[in-house]
């Protein structure tokens, strides 16, 4: 009966040492600023994973704008996945914040499971990380050679309205 | 009669058998930059896209492109140069960005991309392939770059600083002997008025 008793708390322990129980993330991310330099836009997340029991998961899936592509994991740093969106025109990136759902092995096949779109977002995913993109720059509303040209315009046509003048 | 029936049969079977080898998957993979000028001290943006063009699922992937951007050269801003992933089903598109920050200028040669996969999880035979290449870019130094797209803010305040002493000082000369004559003009008709 002990034996019973202990080889069940065991697997228990077990199967809890195998989840990651409250992950905490931390993302480093970036996306294209400079619209000029790059003709398309990229965004990347580099998500670190802290787990309570130490054990990090195997595979993480990240649910982009409906689609959910599998996070790639460096060789040299393991608690590292990694989250790349490339899109082929800078408007496609929203600017501002986009959640990104992760879902590990057992999330992702009850996701797949479900049948419904309801039963899709019903599935409870391993976390949820945050893309913020502040958006692409074009380079100044106003080139400084307009304000230089009209600065010096006008001074010009002080100069030359007070010359009329005089030899009026 | 028979023994010609069974050898067109054992022919027929060997040459069904020997077609699943066509059955395999295979990774394609592309690496592109998306910048249109790769500029010194900004960022470089590359792109990985690969592509399992096959039935069947493959596993461990690991992409490596260690080579083309050595760390004296280049330095990596996000993401990882030895990325891997566990397994990419069939028919699945997926994309890997770098972005990396080139220390010199010049004209730098990126090669191809080793990437290695296995066909099945439990065969460890590894299959390697190579990506696409960017081949040889010029990488502008920032002053380039700048004379071409800055916003040239300081350059005008300079030039305003240097123009001005051509222009305020004959306006002065201008603005003292205008503001003297005019006093005298006033003078004059102050002491006319009081006659």
């Amino acid at each position: 009966m002990l034996r019973l008793v202990l080889a069940i708390l065991a697997v228990l322990a077990f199967a809890q040492g195998e989840s990651c129980e409250s992950p905490q993330f931390q993302v480093a991310s970036y996306s294209t600023r400079d619209g000029r330099l790059a003709a398309e836009s990229a965004a990347e997340l580099e998500i670190t994973v802290k787990c309570k029991s130490g054990k990090q998961p195997s595979t993480l899936y990240a649910d982009i704008n409906g689609q959910t592509v599998p996070c790639a994991q460096s060789i040299g740093s393991p608690g590292k996945y990694f989250v790349s969106i490339a899109v082929v025109s800078h408007k496609q990136l929203t600017s501002g914040r986009t959640t990104v759902r992760l879902y590990d092995d057992d999330s992702y096949s009850a996701m797949r499971k479900a049948r419904t779109d309801e039963a899709v977002r019903a599935v409870k995913p391993f976390g949820t990380v945050e893309l913020n993109h502040p958006g692409v720059s074009y380079g100044p509303w106003l080139p400084s050679e307009f304000f230089a040209v009209t600065i010096f315009g006008a001074v010009w046509w002080a100069a030359y309205r007070e010359r009329s003048r005089i030899l009026a | 009669m028979f023994i010609k029936t069974q050898l067109i049969l054992l022919a027929l079977i060997s040459v069904v058998l020997s077609q699943t080898d066509d059955e395999e998957s295979f990774l394609f993979v592309t690496k592109q930059t998306v910048n249109r000028f790769i500029v010194q001290d900004k960022d470089l943006t590359v792109k990985y896209g690969l592509y399992n063009s096959g039935p069947t699922t493959i596993f461990n992937v690991n992409l490596n492109d260690v080579l083309s951007y050595p760390s004296e050269k280049y330095e990596i801003l996000v993401g990882t140069l030895t990325p891997k992933w566990e397994r990419i089903n069939a028919g699945a598109n997926l994309t890997h960005v770098v972005v990396l920050k080139p220390k010199q200028s010049g004209i730098s040669n990126s090669s191809h991309a080793i990437v290695t996969y296995q066909k099945s999880e439990k065969n460890t035979e590894v299959q390697k392939t190579y990506s696409s290449e960017i081949g040889d870019v010029y990488i502008m130094t920032a002053r380039e770059y700048d004379r071409r797209f800055s916003s040239h803010v300081i350059d005008w305040v300079l030039f305003t600083a240097m123009a001005s002493p051509c222009i305020v000082f004959p306006f002065f000369l201008w603005f003292k002997s205008k503001s003297k004559y005019e006093s005298l003009l006033s003078k004059d008709k102050q002491t006319k008025k009081a006659q």
